[in-house]
């Protein structure tokens, strides 16, 4: 399950996995896509990897001597995700001002809820 | 104690009976004015109710009420403590300490679910979920509607169908919700939650945390008119998700209201003194009465 709380490099370096897509990518060829963007130590970029897979936006495989680590939903899939969970937590939030319930009624929220469910369940393509 | 009895009887005609008359003052000065009032009196109406209990538990080591006025104010300070003063004293306190319990759990849920929704709108945003312009996070949604969100950075979202808004109105939307993150609406609104979580029977609390989700959404209707024309800001309201009739009606009859600082503070301190001058104004009738 996705833990949606993604940082800024977690981002930068889910951008460079989730456009290449089918190619599996080892630490230094996204050290390398990361380029100039951001420029990371070694252990740096390990260290964000490690996160992401906790988190469960990436998944460890072993290849040759090495790890490559392809992302665990494509970037639709996770988008849905975090709509769906955009929803879910501002519907039940009275932090949200006005309270997000008065803005959208039960039934249009259910609707889009279903939706994007039937859109997360989609084999990716 | 008999000062410290009068300063609980004002807790106690300000926390039941004054909710109803005072709310029926509204309107009478700008929304953001208002909210002081509401909540300060909210907040010194609990304080009050501890420091009475604090006089009656402190008895003849307080000193308060007792004095050489002879023998009327020998009568009203009592210089010992009586059981059943202690028994008030202690039984005030034991419900405040609960109270405190209660406002704090509830302070703890809100800030775990403020911290949930915005953490869910930023990461929407950075696996483009959600579009960003402006300073504004676009939910793709046909029906019009807008929120804000406390934190770090305060978040405003509002759905596709505002952006397709004539601009006057798109712009009337999204500066009432700016106007709640400016003025820390969120915070407000939590304070007068947990003081009405933390003693739900007391009128005045159920009161002040209606108000005050009442008057933070007058406070920045009337911002966004100042700026955008409250033509705007009325037809804006009445082309959301839920139309505000009433707010658009309210914003037609009587031209938005600027806050003025001094307002504020006179309610503030109107609000945090009320308890004590009612107090005062009861212990001056009793020492009017017994001598």
């Amino acid at each position: 399950m996705l833990v949606l709380n993604l940082g800024q490099l977690e981002t930068k370096v889910m951008d460079v996995l989730w456009d290449s897509p089918g190619e599996p990518l080892r630490v230094r060829d996204i050290m390398d896509r990361l380029g100039d963007v951001v420029a990371r130590a070694y252990t740096t970029v390990i260290t964000v990897l490690d996160s992401l897979h906790r988190k469960g936006w990436v998944v460890l495989h072993t290849e040759g001597r090495g790890y490559v680590y392809p992302p665990a939903k494509n970037r639709e899939e996770a988008a849905a995700d975090a709509l769906l969970e955009v929803l879910e937590s501002a519907a039940d939030s009275d932090a949200v001002l006005p309270h997000f319930a008065r803005t959208a009624s039960d039934d249009e929220a259910g609707i889009l809820r279903r939706g994007l469910r039937r859109r997360t369940n989609k084999p990716s393509s | 104690m008999i000062a410290a009895g009068a300063l609980l009887l004002a807790v106690v005609v300000l926390g039941w009976a004054a909710p109803l008359p005072l709310a029926r003052l509204r309107h009478i000065s700008a929304p953001g004015a208002e909210l002081a009032w509401w909540l300060s009196l909210a907040i010194a109406t609990v304080v009050s109710a501890g420091a009475g209990a604090v006089m009656l538990l402190m008895g003849d080591r307080s000193h308060i009420g007792q004095a050489s006025w002879q023998a009327c104010w020998a009568f009203l300070g009592h210089p010992h403590i009586h059981p059943a003063d202690e028994f008030t004293g202690a039984t005030v306190l034991v419900i405040l300490c609960l109270a405190a319990v209660r406002a704090t759990v509830l302070v703890k849920q809100r800030l775990l679910s403020q911290q949930r929704v915005h953490r869910a709108h930023l990461t929407a945003a950075r696996v483009r979920a959600l579009s960003q312009t402006g300073g504004v996070l676009w939910l793709e949604h046909d029906s019009p509607f807008a929120y804000s969100i406390a934190g770090r950075p305060g978040l405003v979202v509002a759905s596709t169908a505002v952006r397709d808004l004539p601009e006057a109105h798109r712009d009337a939307v999204l500066r009432h919700e700016h106007h709640h993150l400016a003025s820390r609406h969120h915070w407000l609104v939590m304070a007068a939650d947990a003081l009405m979580a933390a003693l739900p029977r007391i009128p005045l609390l159920r009161t002040t945390a209606a108000q005050t989700r009442v008057l933070t959404e007058l406070s920045a209707d009337d911002s966004a008119a100042r700026e955008c024309g409250t033509d705007a800001v009325a037809a804006a309201l009445l082309s959301m998700r839920t139309p505000e009739h009433g707010r658009a009606r309210r914003l037609q009859n009587r031209p938005p209201r600027k806050p003025q600082p001094a307002r504020i503070m006179l309610a503030v301190l109107g609000g945090s003194l009320a308890p004590a001058v009612l107090g005062g104004t009861i212990l001056g009738a009793l020492i009017f009465a017994a001598c």
